[in-house]
């Protein structure tokens, strides 16, 4: 039996040579994302802490028919010290929703790339090699879909559960420059487990469904994991096989409703899985039908691995949970 | 997403539940240890485990029978059971030893006194008769036989045991004491490299035997031995033992299949919740994955006393290692074993959306070094785990099959996983809390067998395999009140093809009923508690003379029919028309009986009024009968 991928196409994977300004990184970051299904909506002017920033809006749709806007702007002002960021906020279409702004710093230094895996409805944003001014987010595939009725299926089949109109998440910026959350490209889960545990910036992680969005959900990638201990909450550990060899499991994106509430796995992550084992950042493998590249950096729990291209055509529409 | 893509399901599962008293210090009436060695074993072979070898008995057994006063022939009879052979002793009877062959064709000797000795009836006869049954007879005292047995090297039921299980019939006081024990059996999984893809070469031998419940250095009196449980791991590289794990007094739930074997207690008797540390014994071989990557043709472990999420009490092995460690030991160090899933590091569960839990498969690792990875080994057959949690013995059913939370809470991490086992019991149902919806899986490799689900179901409260026939006579072993709220217990009886009677047990003193069928209950039935109770149906000649089919069903109310057993009572025997309430009855004079396939006609007695016999001269026991006008 193999591990059921969530699948969008097209998928792509494109490094950014050093650019030269802010406008020219989100100029790439918007043809790549055009180039891979998302749609061009509109460029617009916005006021952002009394600062105007321009903007470029992008429709991203999941094949299951879930919509949402992407604004990536320039943040002139920035965050804290740092002047210039990308900013990038996810808003729902006819719903109200808005997500928090998370922000990619720029770096004008000739030898920083930036990276980005993409698909029609999400993004893995990096830079090449470093764990700073990470942000990902998209919509993921919904379970429940098929028996709830969801954007495209409207309400058919309800069988008994909440309709799903509406279905994204974000996650913020990653790494030790400026706020830093929980992010795939540093850590999956909460990060209790490290050894050294990184800040967690919570707020900038957010998930949405039904035009409720939740900040404060503790949104992650869910970590599948083994304990060395009984006891306290750092005594998980990463299962590797007897020979060597790491476990796959499914990359799925949760946030809680409330403090008190559980962790409720909302989709499967498309073109996303994750693996056990501990890899370098920016590694590429092949496996299972497509080329993916690891997009967490050395985390001692496990990895998020985003596919690139298909190799085989054997991937397609195998959806998680059918 | 169909069950089969998480679970990997064993050619053979079988499950039983199980009480264990043991004659500790209540002198309890349930499963003495060696019964429970009896129904283990029967559970194990369900599901393919195999025999290897027996394990005799050793040292002996001191019975004291107190006499307190030789009367007559008719009240001086003694049937003695001594593990692997049953005995009838009459000290009166003159007659040469006869052979009586109970329904599963095992001979029971019948011990007279031998030919010319007299006077019958002393204290004397009695420890000679007794001899010719292999036991040593010496007289202690006026009114005391002690009877001693030593193993003679032949494998029987009951665990092989020297015990004494004496049904004194007439004038014996009962049992005052016996002593030694340690008869049991050998039985051995299935390495997994015989059946199918997987390929683990590692299997265990489960010695199933007995001990002797001492306590505060005194040997509980009769019945008193206890089951204990070692598991020896085989195969290479390494083999080691884990011993000497007793069954605490409660009640038990035995889960087996080809490659592992688990015992719980559901219920323990000296009170507190389920987590004292001895409520747990598992072996497990797991499911290995035939991968280079994977590189394991061998791995067990054995968990004793509390399962958790997380290592607790766990030795185990891995191929290239030996590694046996406990929780919490001295050098700081803690191995164990873990099973993988989704982890929120926080109080709350996992689940997906609309809140049902994640199903996923029972993949186990062993912990090697603190804050290093865990090993994964492989899967545990018939077993998934869930992100939700479920209390330990709850219930599930999905897909029709029987599953059984057999997991704790971790207390700790407070997280809420559950580990299902699939149990093999039919027409269960639950409420265990499961989701509807699982992941898309992990690849395994491991074969999926035919599943059993019904067929090597066993249940033992009342347990039917100590139920004995004895001659005239059915004593059901035990009956198991485990709630009060299961009041008032109920037994049916039924001779086939005849009416069915059933009787409450209200009371500790016989009650009649009708059609010649006496209830003798021990023990305080008026307010059942939990605990164990005897009951002892006699059955009288007035329905004619003759052998009888007899079928006692044990029922609970509230649970239905329980277990059942079926054979044929012989009224053959020196004291069947004697036991208290029984009478000869006049109007069978002139019609025949049937004794032990032999017909005899009943006719008046010359030997004085009231006294009848049969024609032709049958047994001793026959003659010159006193009857009831």
């Amino acid at each position: 039996m193999t591990i059921n991928y969530a699948i969008a196409e097209p998928m792509d994977y494109a490094i950014f040579p050093p650019q030269s300004s802010l406008a020219d990184l989100i100029a790439s970051i918007v043809s790549e994302l055009t180039a891979n299904g998302w749609v061009f909506v509109t460029t617009f002017t916005a006021v952002y802490n009394t600062h105007t920033e321009t903007g470029t809006r992008l429709l991203a749709t999941s094949p299951q028919g879930y919509e949402v806007y992407l604004e990536v702007t320039t943040q002139t002002t920035g965050i804290s010290s740092y002047p210039n960021a990308v900013g990038w906020q996810l808003k729902g279409v006819g719903t109200g929703s808005v997500s928090p702004l998370v922000y990619s710093q720029f770096d004008t230094l000739s030898s920083t790339q930036y990276q980005i895996v993409v698909c029609p409805c999400g993004w893995f944003f990096s830079r090449v090699g470093a764990t700073a001014d990470a942000t990902c987010g998209g919509i993921p595939y919904d379970p429940l879909a098929n028996i709830s009725g969801s954007g495209a299926a409207g309400a058919a089949c309800n069988l008994g559960y909440a309709v799903t109109t509406e279905l994204w998440w974000i996650m913020g910026q990653s790494g030790d420059a400026g706020p830093s959350t929980i992010n795939p490209r540093s850590s999956l889960g909460l990060n209790l487990g490290s050894t050294v545990p990184g800040f967690t910036f919570q707020s900038q992680n957010a998930g949405c469904r039904n035009g409720v969005v939740v900040t404060n959900g503790l949104c992650q990638v869910t970590q599948l994991s083994a304990v060395w201990n009984e006891g306290t909450l750092g005594f998980i550990s990463q299962p590797i096989w007897y020979g060597g060899a790491d476990l796959e499991y499914p990359a799925f994106i949760a946030w809680q409703d409330n403090p008190s509430g559980p962790l409720a796995i909302r989709g499967q992550i498309y073109n996303a899985t994750c693996r056990t084992g501990q890899y370098v950042a920016d590694l590429i493998k092949t496996w299972g039908g497509y080329q993916w590249v690891n997009y967490t950096s050395d985390y001692f729990f496990g990895s998020l691995w985003c596919a690139t291209t298909p190799v085989s055509s054997g991937g397609l529409n195998n959806y998680a949970f059918v | 997403m169909p069950l089969s893509d998480i679970v990997n399901f064993s050619p053979h599962r079988a499950f039983g539940t199980f009480s264990t008293l043991g004659g500790g210090l209540s002198g309890g009436l349930g499963l003495n240890g060696s019964e429970a060695c009896d129904f283990i074993k029967t559970a194990l072979l369900g599901s393919n485990w195999q025999q290897i070898d027996w394990v005799p008995a050793t040292g002996y057994v001191q019975f004291f029978l107190n006499i307190p006063t030789i009367t007559s022939g008719i009240y001086d009879t003694f049937a003695i059971w001594l593990g692997y052979a049953f005995y009838i002793f009459n000290p009166f009877a003159t007659t040469p030893p006869l052979t009586y062959t109970d329904p599963s064709g095992r001979a029971w000797p019948v011990v007279g006194v031998p030919a010319g000795t007299t006077p019958l009836g002393t204290l004397e006869n009695v420890a000679n008769a007794m001899s010719i049954g292999g036991f040593i007879g010496t007289v202690s005292g006026t009114q005391t036989v002690i009877l001693t047995a030593q193993s003679i090297g032949v494998e029987g039921t009951k665990g092989n045991n020297l015990q004494l299980d004496v049904t004194g019939i007439g004038i014996c006081n009962g049992p005052a004491s016996n002593a030694t024990s340690g008869g049991g059996w050998v039985l051995q999984s299935t390495p997994e490299s015989d059946t199918s893809a997987g390929g683990n070469t590692a299997y265990f031998n489960l010695t199933v035997a007995t001990i002797p419940n001492v306590v505060d250095g005194l040997v509980q009196n009769n019945g008193g031995d206890r089951c204990t449980l070692s598991a020896h791991v085989v195969g290479t590289p390494s083999s080691q033992d884990v011993t000497n794990y007793t069954l605490a007094e409660g009640n038990w739930m035995v889960i087996s299949s080809d490659y592992d074997v688990y015992f719980f207690t559901t219920e323990p008797f000296g009170g507190g919740d389920l987590y004292l540390g001895n409520n747990t014994f598992w072996c497990v071989t797991p499911l290995l994955v035939p991968s280079s990557d994977v590189g394991l043709n061998f791995a067990a472990f054995v968990t004793l006393g509390e399962f958790q999420e997380g290592p607790y009490d766990v030795a185990f092995w891995v191929a290239g290692d030996y590694l046996l460690g406990y929780w919490g030991s001295p050098d700081g160090t803690h191995f164990g074993l873990s099973l993988n899933i989704y982890r929120f590091e926080g109080p709350q569960p996992v689940t997906i959306e609309e809140g049902q839990s994640v199903l996923m498969p029972a993949i186990v690792s062993f912990t090697a070094m603190a804050g290093q990875p865990t090993t994964l080994v492989g899967y545990i057959a018939n077993a998934f785990v869930d992100t939700a949690y479920d209390a330990p013995y709850d219930i599930a059913v999905p897909e029709g099959i029987t599953f059984r939370a057999i997991s704790g809470v971790d207390s700790y991490l407070n997280t809420t996983h559950t580990l299902w086992l699939a149990s093999a019991e039919s027409n269960a149902s639950g409420t265990g809390n499961l989701g509807v919806q699982g992941n898309g899986g992990f690849g395994n490799g491991a074969g999926n067998g035919v599943i059993q689900n019904s067929d090597n179901t066993l249940s033992a409260t009342p347990n039917p395999l100590n139920l004995t026939v004895v001659t005239g006579q059915i004593t059901s072993g035990v009956v198991t009140v485990s709630t009060s709220s299961q009041t008032p217990i109920s037994i049916t009886c039924s001779i086939t093809g005849g009416p069915t009677f059933t009787i409450l047990m209200v009371t500790n003193t016989s009650v009649s009923v009708a059609q010649s069928v006496i209830i003798q209950v021990q023990g305080d039935a008026t307010s059942l508690v939990p605990g164990t109770y005897t009951a002892v149906l006699d059955i009288e000649p007035d329905g004619g003379l003759a052998d009888l089919a007899v079928t006692v069903n044990l029922y609970v109310n509230g649970a239905g029919t329980v277990g059942s057993l079926s054979g044929i009572v012989s009224i053959y025997g020196p004291t069947v028309y004697w036991i208290s309430g029984d009478h000869f009855d006049v109007s069978m004079i002139g019609n025949p009986i049937v004794i032990a396939g032999q017909t005899y006609i009943v006719q008046a007695s010359g030997f004085g009024p009231n006294v009848i016999t049969v024609s032709p001269a049958g047994p001793d026991a026959l003659q010159n009968v006193p009857y009831n006008t």
